[in-house]
């Protein structure tokens, strides 16, 4: 039964891919006539093309829960609880590695062929504040917080990245930073200070990242080092290299990346008061940096966050003693670090009947409230104060039924009980008003 | 003779003995079955058994019938599962008994004064104890009173009805005293008498008076009442630590380390004097208190101080601590920070501390 559903929804996926590309392969028709040769001129002769023009007339109409405005620039609370389709060059800009959502999302907007994301009250707040604000003050902070998981505050943040990017912003992004802190790829002990640790690989990582965000920007303003860095006894740049041949030296010698991520932010951080350019940036679960880590160094003493090269230095663009920027953060459960489970001491689901327990540790994950002060604590607290508290809630009833109307357009829902009303309400009833859950309910009907 | 023969013989000897024995046996044996069927003969002296009636004809082969021991069997008229009910003679009423003849307007407490075991002649009650195994057994009815052990093993409170109370309490009013007038109210009660008290006795009927739990001594009061001051009230819960209820501010000692009820409350009167004196007192390194150690969050003393006044130095320009700190939003915002802390994140809180943040920061909303 669920084989027979699947072949249906990948049947039913490929038939509307080679819509699209039919479609798309018309728009290039149509607007550059220089393919045309004589077999596609008898293709399109055909019978089939009348059918293509019908289908487009049926996109042409727009429905109730797409947003006809696909610029994040003019969203505003009219556009509210709407879908608008990310351009994908765009996409490629501000998520180059797919790190910003879930790999189920990313699984989803492949199949759906297109990215669209829904316009939230959040967003459009957080939007309304940017453009009110008077950036030569110090750093204004926003924490993005749901009294669940899995409400949308990466997906707001998204949105946020990709309202920023089309106004010009320089992007800081760091996604899912607390995976960092448990285990990092690659680490060794720092050459500039003893007992630090540099994890290059990370850093570099960074650096790409952020080369591919803002290349245009940085083309465009040309920034240069105000400063002479020594990397090791042989090798240092002088003063006056542009950002981004420091990258590109970083891309060659990954064992600087760590120090030469510190230099960048550095020299970001302090030519803001130029009032050229404005930084935006977005920290993924930034209760990680209040907390402990799981790394440890070679004779076993445990490393503090503050111990970490890069660590060090992203926390310094959370201060407010800097101009011409807005920092927006999430915190959530993921970005506790509890401790890791010993090997030697292996502890099991008691819950589970010693039949079905299989025999696998148990991994701790945190339960305790959602809220700013529980999650940052006191220490955090302090660091980001003042700072604006934000709720991204569980879905309301009218964003539901957009969000199901979408996947109905879709045609991802394939069995016939959920196309109903009473299979609408069971949804809603099973997904408890959750994205997150709603989405995974979705998947298997 | 060789030694062989000699010992074969003695073998045969033995054997001999032994056949001798098994043959006495089983004569006496067979003597009694022979009795049996010489007496069944003798009509007179028992009832004659009745003939076998088989209600099929017996088989044939070689001219000999064959006894079919259970096909043909006919049951008894009495068969097993016929058999007549058991009956116990019931107690019948006896009129002349004592608990019959007492008149129904008699005085209890008369007949029963103290604490006694159950005696079934004094009691005029139908009370029934003990098991019964079916329906068979007593007519699925508990035995009566009447030499019923079971009742006489349990504590009775005949002793302790109503009229008894009633008897004593009224007794012992010569030597009570009237309420007080000005304790009206509970308020009135709490106010004047602060410190309570509370013991139990364990009365149970047995061979001696005395429990070891009725030493046990509860002492509560409330903190308002010591009228402390607040750096002492705070050491005082500190040094109580879960003994004091923060939801109803009472502090509750329960002593029961002396064998003795008396010994126990002049120790919890001692612990109380004790924590009161040593939470007045004032020691040198009580200056050193950080933050974490405070029970509440003072904003005054605490981090946050510091970093709100250097906001408020870029934002509004003014060097002035005394100045800063009597603005209005920070004074605001200091209150909603503390609710957070104090009351715990709940959504308006939340939602207020926001606003307080978006006036300190000066963003405009719509």
């Amino acid at each position: 039964m669920s084989l027979a559903r699947n072949l249906n929804k990948i049947l039913s996926l490929r038939s509307l891919a080679a819509q699209n590309r039919l479609f798309n392969l018309n728009n290039n028709l149509i607007n550059k006539s220089l393919l045309i040769n004589s077999v596609q001129k008898r293709y399109l002769s055909n019978e089939q093309e009348p059918k293509i023009e019908i289908k487009i007339s049926q996109k042409a109409v727009p429905h109730f829960f797409r947003c006809s405005v696909n610029d994040p620039l003019k969203h505003n609370s009219v556009h509210l609880n709407k879908f608008y389709k990310v351009d994908e060059k765009d996409l490629k800009v501000i998520d180059p590695f797919q790190e910003c959502l879930t790999r189920e999302h990313y699984a989803e907007f492949k199949a759906f062929n297109e990215t669209a994301l829904m316009i939230r009250q959040p967003a459009i707040e957080v939007i309304d504040y940017i453009k009110k604000l008077d950036l030569s003050l110090p750093a204004y902070r926003f924490v993005l917080y749901g009294n669940e998981n899995g409400t949308g505050k990466r997906s707001t943040l998204l949105h946020l990245l990709h309202y920023c990017q089309k106004d010009n912003w320089l992007l800081i992004h760091l996604p899912n930073w607390s995976a960092v802190l448990r285990r990092s790829k690659e680490s060794q002990p720092s050459t500039y200070k003893e007992g630090r640790l540099d994890t290059p690989i990370d850093a570099a990582l960074f650096l790409k990242r952020f080369s591919v965000q803002n290349n245009k920007l940085l083309k465009e303003l040309n920034l240069k080092t105000t400063k002479k860095y020594n990397w090791s006894n042989r090798d240092s740049s002088p003063e006056g290299t542009p950002l981004l041949d420091l990258i590109e030296y970083a891309n060659t010698r990954i064992k600087y990346a760590s120090d030469i991520c510190g230099a960048i932010i550095r020299e970001i951080k302090f030519q803001t008061n130029s009032n050229k350019y404005k930084v935006f940036v977005a920290v993924d679960q930034v209760n990680s940096f209040f907390g402990p880590t799981r790394l440890k160094r070679a004779d076993k003493s445990e490393i503090k966050v503050d111990d970490i090269t890069i660590a060090r230095n992203f926390k310094k663009l959370l201060k407010n003693d800097w101009c011409n920027s807005v920092v927006v953060s999430t915190i959530g459960s993921v970005g506790v670090i509890l401790p890791a489970p010993d090997r030697r001491t292996k502890f099991y689901d008691t819950s589970i009947s010693i039949q079905n327990r299989r025999r696998v540790p148990c991994s701790l994950h945190y339960e305790g409230p959602l809220t700013p002060a529980h999650l940052l604590k006191k220490e955090g607290f302090y660091y980001l104060e003042p700072f604006i508290p934000i709720e991204v809630p569980s879905y309301s009833d009218s964003e539901l039924l957009t969000h199901y109307e979408y996947y109905r357009d879709r045609n991802w829902l394939q069995s016939e009980d959920a196309l109903t009303d009473d299979g609408r309400e069971e949804i809603k009833f099973l997904s408890g008003n959750n994205p997150r859950e709603f989405m995974r309910v979705c998947q298997t009907i | 003779m060789s030694l062989v023969s000699k010992f074969s013989r003695a073998q045969s000897s033995i054997f001999t003995i032994n056949t001798c024995v098994v043959n006495t046996f089983f004569s006496s044996h067979l003597n009694t079955k022979f009795y049996s069927t010489e007496s069944a003969e003798n009509a007179d002296e028992r009832p004659a058994k009745k003939e076998r009636v088989f209600f099929r004809e017996q088989d044939e082969v070689d001219g000999f019938k064959v006894f079919d021991v259970y096909m043909n069997k006919k049951k008894d008229e009495r068969s097993f599962d016929q058999r007549v009910k058991r009956t116990y003679p019931r107690v019948q009423r006896d009129r002349f008994a004592r608990y019959n003849r007492m008149p129904i307007d008699q005085d209890w407490t008369n007949v029963w004064p103290t604490a006694s075991p159950f005696k079934q002649t004094a009691v005029p009650l139908p009370v029934r104890q003990g098991f019964v195994k079916n329906m068979i057994e007593n007519d699925g009815l508990p035995p009566e009173k009447y030499a019923n052990v079971e009742l006489i093993k349990i504590p009775n409170f005949l002793h302790l009805t109503p009229p008894h109370i009633k008897k004593q309490c009224g007794a012992i009013k010569k030597f009570c005293t009237p309420w007080p007038k000005e304790l009206k109210t509970d308020e009135d009660c709490e106010k004047n008498f602060p410190i309570e008290i509370t013991t139990s006795t364990y009365i149970y009927d047995g061979p001696s008076v005395r429990d070891d739990r009725a030493r046990v001594v509860k002492l509560q009061i409330k903190l308002s009442s010591l009228n402390l001051d607040k750096r002492s009230n705070d050491k005082l819960i500190k040094l109580a630590e879960d003994r004091y209820d923060p939801a109803t501010d009472t502090l509750t000692l329960i002593t029961d380390r002396c064998p003795y009820r008396r010994q126990n409350e002049d120790y919890a009167n001692y612990l109380l004097t004790t924590l009161y004196y040593e939470s007045k007192q004032c020691e040198d390194w009580e200056s050193e208190i950080t933050e974490d150690d405070m029970r509440t969050f003072e904003w005054e003393k605490s981090k946050s101080k510091e970093n709100i006044l250097n906001t408020i130095r870029n934002i509004e320009k003014i060097e002035d601590e005394t100045q800063a700190v009597n603005l209005k939003q920070v004074k605001t915002y200091q209150n909603n920070l503390s609710k957070i802390f104090n009351e715990g994140e709940t959504d308006t809180n939340i939602l207020q501390y926001k606003q307080s943040v978006l006036n300190l920061l000066k963003i405009k909303t719509a």
